[in-house]
């Protein structure tokens, strides 16, 4: 069997392989290979990076555990990046599935800031109703999150004085596994006058363009590249947590997996160019055997 | 570590390695660890129903508050169930014309506003400058385009001629300043929205002109594609990696080496 054969009756389980390997070996032995951060995820992190201190940002952890591995990491750097600059993150999640996950980051980012609940950030939980939601939102927040995921009324906590409406946000950010980033633009953040930001998963990446290049959104973070670039900007500008040098940055997950990310990107590029000249070849081999026959 | 926390990493850890299985092939192991997921997801999403929403939203209005009126859309509700009984399937009717009007008038203006004519207007934002020369320009390049794909098509010389021609004519207008200055990426946009609904449009006959502008259509259409399909693969790499982080961080460093 020659070399054009063989790649072309090559078994799938082969491919697997060294897809696995390409994922494993960079994860236990990493490359470090470069992450250049893009205007996209440059346009959530700056205005997250020039509000004030004791703003109030609205951050949707509309995802579940299918997209862990691409938003948890950003919606953990999102709410470090809150709490490193004395910013109110108000979170909640419109999807079933995600109160768990955004019980861990905001519990695990609240632990090393020291931040309390009701008085530095919120966790709001889930509700039901996804655009009805977020329309009950723009009349009074309180209202539609009557306690927070713990039972705590809302309505009594420091944090909601100032803050009773979305119009009262001074950012939005979804991060978003469907299409939850269309609900927010068309019933909040659009009609109120609230900026936004997106993060969402690299599948519906490549829908969202048009709403940054009609400014409806200041940034998006598509995937894990997105979310790994905001972790580097954030390790960039605060390489040590609240400026304690005894409490360097540790690196985000999703850092972490783009140098297996990278490997088999590289692996999927060279099959699909070596697999298409073999099929060039064997199908010009036909033609020539057909010819002489 | 907890223990409950150890089983629980242990359990994950099989229930991973069962679902890989299935890149060998269909087997029992698979079968076992996808219904399990299925009757999990079912039982937990029922839960949270049962917590989010029928607990706040409908026991304890009535049973605290005494608010009465909860009842109405607990019965509208129940009438969408009835659609499983054929003989009263009529009644879910009446739910789902309050749910989908109600909605839609809600819906709307919203999505008018704040998609519809906000995407309209950013894509002829170039343009806003002058409709005349706006529409000159536009023209002008859509005519260029098609030609172009014309001739690449087998249109002949005289497609090939008229390519060329267009092509002096664009470069013209730009020294002459007939045409607006614009952004060509805006120029992108606009000429790939209107060639892609060109394709779409089955009432014409694509041939000549109007083929030549749905293969150009066409090529939006695959570019859009292509970025879809590179960024699908990402994320699904990006699923695999977050497994592969799993069982190398919590399963073999953590459960089983204590690190």
């Amino acid at each position: 069997m020659d070399f054009v054969s063989f790649v072309l009756n090559l078994d799938r389980r082969v491919i697997y392989t060294i897809v696995a390997l390409c994922v494993v070996v960079p994860l236990v032995k990493p490359l470090s290979l470069p992450i250049d951060t893009t205007p996209e995820v440059e346009g959530i992190y700056d205005v997250i990076e020039q509000l004030p201190a004791g703003s109030h940002v609205l951050v949707a952890g509309d995802f579940d555990p299918a997209s862990k591995p691409e938003l948890f990491p950003m919606l953990e750097a999102v709410l470090a990046h809150c709490f490193e600059k004395d910013i109110h993150p108000h979170l909640l999640t419109l999807w079933p599935a995600g109160p768990g996950l955004m019980q861990r980051a905001i519990e695990n980012q609240a632990a090393i800031y020291n931040k309390q609940s009701g008085t530095d950030y919120c966790f709001l939980g889930f509700r039901y109703g996804s655009a009805a939601v977020v329309l009950g939102m723009t009349g009074s927040v309180t209202e539609t999150f009557t306690t927070d995921f713990y039972g705590t009324p809302t309505a009594t906590m420091p944090i909601y004085e100032d803050v009773h409406r979305v119009a009262d946000f001074d950012y939005i950010i979804d991060l978003a596994a469907g299409a939850t980033v269309e609900i927010w633009i068309a019933y909040g953040a659009e009609p109120q006058g609230v900026p936004m930001g997106a993060s969402c998963t690299a599948v519906s990446a490549a829908g969202y363009y048009p709403y940054l290049q009609a400014g409806q959104i200041t940034g998006l973070a598509g995937g894990m590249l997105g979310t790994a670039e905001y972790e580097v900007l954030l390790s960039r500008n605060y390489p040590d947590i609240q400026g304690d040098k005894s409490r360097p940055r540790p690196t985000g997950e999703a850092t972490k997996g783009m140098d297996a990310q990278s490997a088999v990107h590289v692996f999927i590029v060279l099959s699909i160019i070596v697999a298409n000249v073999c099929f060039y070849l064997s199908v010009r081999r036909e033609r020539e055997e057909r010819r002489k026959a | 570590m907890t223990p409950g926390e150890l089983i629980g990493i242990w359990i994950a850890a099989g229930l991973t390695l069962m679902m890989f299985s299935f890149i060998y092939r269909d087997n029992v192991f698979f079968k076992f660890g996808e219904h399990l997921y299925l009757g999990v997801s079912v039982g937990y999403y029922i839960n949270i129903q049962y917590w989010q929403v029928i607990v706040p939203d409908l026991y304890r209005p009535v049973t605290i508050d005494h608010n009465y009126w909860v009842i109405i859309p607990a019965i509208l509700g129940i009438f969408i169930l009835l659609r499983l009984v054929p003989s009263l399937a009529w009644l879910s009717r009446m739910s789902f014309a309050l749910y989908i009007g109600g909605f839609a008038g809600l819906a709307i203006p919203n999505v008018i506003h704040s998609i519809f004519l906000r995407q309209l207007s950013e894509t002829l934002r170039p343009f806003a400058g002058g409709w005349g020369e706006a529409l000159l320009t536009m023209v002008l390049f859509i005519l260029f385009f098609a030609l172009l794909a014309y001739a690449v098509s087998g249109g002949g010389w005289i497609a090939a001629v008229g390519t060329l021609v267009m092509f002096g004519v664009i470069c013209l207008g730009i020294w002459l300043n007939w045409m607006v200055a614009i952004d060509i990426n805006q120029v992108i946009i606009l000429l790939g929205v209107f060639t892609v609904l060109i394709f779409f449009f089955f009432s014409l006959e694509h041939k000549r002109l109007v083929g030549g502008i749905s293969r150009v259509g066409l090529f939006f259409i695959m570019v859009s594609f292509g970025a879809s399909f590179g960024y699908t693969v990402m994320a699904r790499i990006s699923l695999l990696i977050g497994r592969f982080q799993f069982l190398i961080d919590d399963w073999i460093k953590r459960a089983m080496l204590g690190q």
